[in-house]
């Protein structure tokens, strides 16, 4: 809380990592319930 | 009360709607750019009349009132709710000049499209058209959604007097950071990481499959910036299934989502806040919706012969809902096929993607997973406060960016936006189907327009009725202010009409 | 010019008679007719544009162009070697004539409507379109220019007024 004006620059590259990351895992999470709902038919 | 606008407001209004204008006439300078490179001097010269126009427009603007003229809070409103149209007009010039568009209606529907990022297109013969010309078209895109004044206040032009009431006007309220200049910094800083990034991700993939480097490149940044600002358009009429891959699907998905991230939500994961993502309201409500979206679509397709496979599911259904919810619009079926070849259940859902929406300071549109999220604690404070005693205060927190307690006020203001959502999307669905169309692909449009999306069922297209043209132009610019800043505009105009009626008595 | 000239070809390749087993039709008429014609063997005629963009082992996919709709064609990589001109701002691609077999929701590639060819002939060779320069556009940018200028001067002239004042 208390760095919400904190520079958001100085790991930027790390931030952008985990936004990759945490997406990937949420397209894969996605795609994860379009195949159980398949094989669940 | 109403307030009405002297003169000195028209004027200052009219100054800073010509500053934006002068901008947008300048940013045309980045296809011309690329017409001299490529050797398009046909497009060369539409460009020039662009910048030199839309300059010119601007500069007279300005002369309305001297530079640093100060803008109070509500003549803001007024300018960016003007900005919009006028940014449109002067952005149009180049692209009716192109010759793919029947008429200038058309080319401002699409300048329209781009700068709401929107993604719906009157265009003819696209995959003709220069890749200049596809460029202003896509930049179009970036500078909607960044917001016109961001980007005119990030390259610093003359916006002095009026810079912070303009920002604040343009529905990126929340400061990202104390100072509004470092917040419009901030957003153009993590736009560019991003469509860094995708471009070259998008270029390696095209340059492997056989593009050559400038056309694989160019295509490779005009689907970065289509999806990370989640505006839809792309440089081949079958849009994103032209290129026929898994690969290019999975990273647009990650461009669409990262473009459907709340600014500030960017800000805490690039401080280091990770845990912001997981407790944050609207990332929950989003993750949600999109999770039970995809069930839908999921279920609807396996029902259907033609979509049953996993694999299609996939590619078909998750693809088009979250291109849906960001508000992207990339589509890899054609348009006809939405009525009859998805089945009911997938379109239903789709349709409820498009409606709702994404992040609040984000480029998506629609009525935004804030305020659904704010509606459902709302909804289950009145049920808890129905089965307590009387005497009990039942308070509910939720977390978006601090911790907050939800009030009144707040489930009654996003109340008030969902409405006015529900009936634009009903109301031009009741449009199109006077003119003729299927209720059901009408409603679909209407929605699509509204919400700044850009799916289409096919309705949206040269030969529709002018009427239906500028009922869904209307849609996509009320859609992108959020309506009240239109309805500022239209009262402000309304009531200037009614005085000089009652002077004229 | 360029699209009645694929039109004339597309009407001539039409009219020939017995020239496939199938009458070749358009992207179009065959996007129209996707549940007659969902796995069964067609011929397509169109423009070749854009790009031949490599799948997997060998393959590779062409997007046809005719009457406003581009159709995905999937097929092997020598098989594609004959299209010579691609479409695009610059040039009218080939015209193609494609036979094979079309699907309206591929399941091989996650639903993708295409055409897996058989084989592709080379119907109409493409050709460079030209693009000149229209000269009534120099007198709007020339308004502009003077709009602009106007402007710039009298904002010059107005602020050194009010200065002087």
């Amino acid at each position: 809380m208390e760095n919400r004006f904190h520079s958001p620059y100085k790991h930027w590259i790390r931030g952008l990592f985990s936004e990759v990351v945490l997406l990937s895992l949420f397209v894969i999470a996605l795609a994860l319930i379009g195949v159980a709902v398949v094989w669940a038919r | 009360m109403w307030v009405n606008r002297t003169r000195t407001d028209i004027k200052a209004i009219g100054h800073y709607t010509g500053v934006l204008v002068a901008g947008i006439g300048l940013l045309m300078l980045l296809p011309m750019v690329v017409a001299v490179f490529l050797g398009e001097w046909a497009v060369t010269l539409d460009y020039l009349c662009g910048v030199t126009i839309a300059v010119g427009a601007g500069r007279l603007l300005m002369l309305s009132a001297p530079a640093g003229t100060r803008l109070s809070h509500s003549n803001a409103l007024i300018v960016t709710g003007i900005a919009w149209l006028a940014a449109s007009l002067a952005a149009a010039v180049p692209l009716a000049l192109s010759g793919n568009y029947g008429s200038f209606l058309d080319a401002l529907f699409d300048a329209l499209s781009g700068l709401t990022t929107s993604g719906l297109t009157l265009v003819q013969d696209l995959d003709h058209m220069s890749l200049a010309h596809n460029m202003w078209r896509h930049l179009t895109h970036l500078i909607g959604g960044q917001g016109i004044v961001v980007a005119a206040l990030s390259f610093a032009i003359g916006l002095r007097g009026g810079a912070v009431s303009l920002y604040q006007a343009e529905g990126r309220d929340e400061r990202i950071m104390p100072n509004v200049m470092h917040g419009a910094r901030f957003i153009w800083f993590v736009t560019a990481v991003w469509v860094t990034l995708g471009t070259i991700a998008l270029s390696t993939l095209n340059i492997v499959r056989g593009m050559t480097v400038v056309r694989g490149g160019l295509h490779a940044f005009f689907a970065t910036v289509a999806t990370f600002d989640t505006g839809g358009f792309g440089p081949m009429s079958q849009n994103a299934l032209y290129y026929h891959s898994p690969v290019f699907e999975f990273i647009t998905l990650l461009l669409m989502l990262a473009g459907t991230l709340n600014f500030n939500l960017h800000a805490d994961i690039w401080r280091g806040d990770r845990g912001e993502l997981m407790s944050n309201i609207e990332a929950r409500t989003l993750a949600i919706n999109m999770g039970l979206l995809s069930l839908a679509v999921a279920l609807g397709l396996s029902a259907t012969k033609l979509f049953g496979s996993s694999w299609e599911v996939v590619r078909k259904g998750v693809y088009h809902i979250v291109s849906a919810n960001s508000g992207t619009g990339h589509q890899t079926l054609y348009a006809s096929q939405w009525a009859t070849d998805v089945g009911g259940l997938a379109f239903a859902a789709v349709v409820l993607a498009m409606a709702f929406g994404g992040m609040a300071s984000s480029t998506a549109g629609g009525i935004k997973a804030l305020r659904v999220g704010v509606i459902v604690k709302g909804v289950i404070q009145k049920v808890r406060q129905s089965l307590a005693p009387p005497s009990a205060v039942i308070r509910t927190k939720y977390h978006h960016l601090t911790e907050q307690t939800l009030t009144d006020e707040l489930v009654s203001g996003a109340l008030l936006v969902f409405v006015l959502y529900v009936v634009t999307y009903i109301s031009g669905g009741l449009i199109g189907a006077a003119y003729g169309y299927p209720m059901a692909s009408a409603l679909f449009e209407s929605v699509s327009a509204t919400a700044n999306v850009g799916l289409s069922t096919g309705i949206t297209s040269p030969m529709m009725p002018t009427g239906l043209k500028i009922v869904y132009m209307l849609q996509m610019w009320a859609g992108r202010l959020e309506f009240i800043t239109l309805f500022a505009v239209i009262a402000s105009a309304g009531l200037a009409f009614r005085n000089k009626k009652v002077r004229a008595l | 010019m360029r699209r009645i000239a694929a039109t004339l070809a597309l009407i001539v390749v039409i009219a020939l008679p017995a020239s496939a087993a199938a009458a070749p039709l358009s992207a179009t008429q065959i996007l129209d007719q996707r549940a007659k014609l969902d796995g069964q063997q067609v011929a397509l005629i169109g423009e070749a544009i854009g790009d031949v963009l490599h799948a997997d082992e060998g393959d590779v996919w062409l997007n046809v162009l005719s009457d406003g709709t581009a159709l995905g064609v999937y097929l092997p990589a020598e098989m594609a070697d004959a299209v010579h001109v691609l479409g695009d701002y610059r040039h009218a691609g080939d015209i193609v004539l494609v036979t094979g077999e079309y699907r309206r929701a591929c399941d091989q590639h996650g639903g993708d409507m295409d055409i897996h060819a058989t084989a592709l002939e080379v119907v109409a060779p493409g050709s460079v379109t030209e693009r000149p320069i229209e000269f009534w556009k120099f007198g709007l940018a020339g308004f502009g220019l003077v709009l602009t200028g106007a402007s710039v001067l009298y904002a010059r002239y107005k602020r050194r007024v009010t200065d002087g004042a």
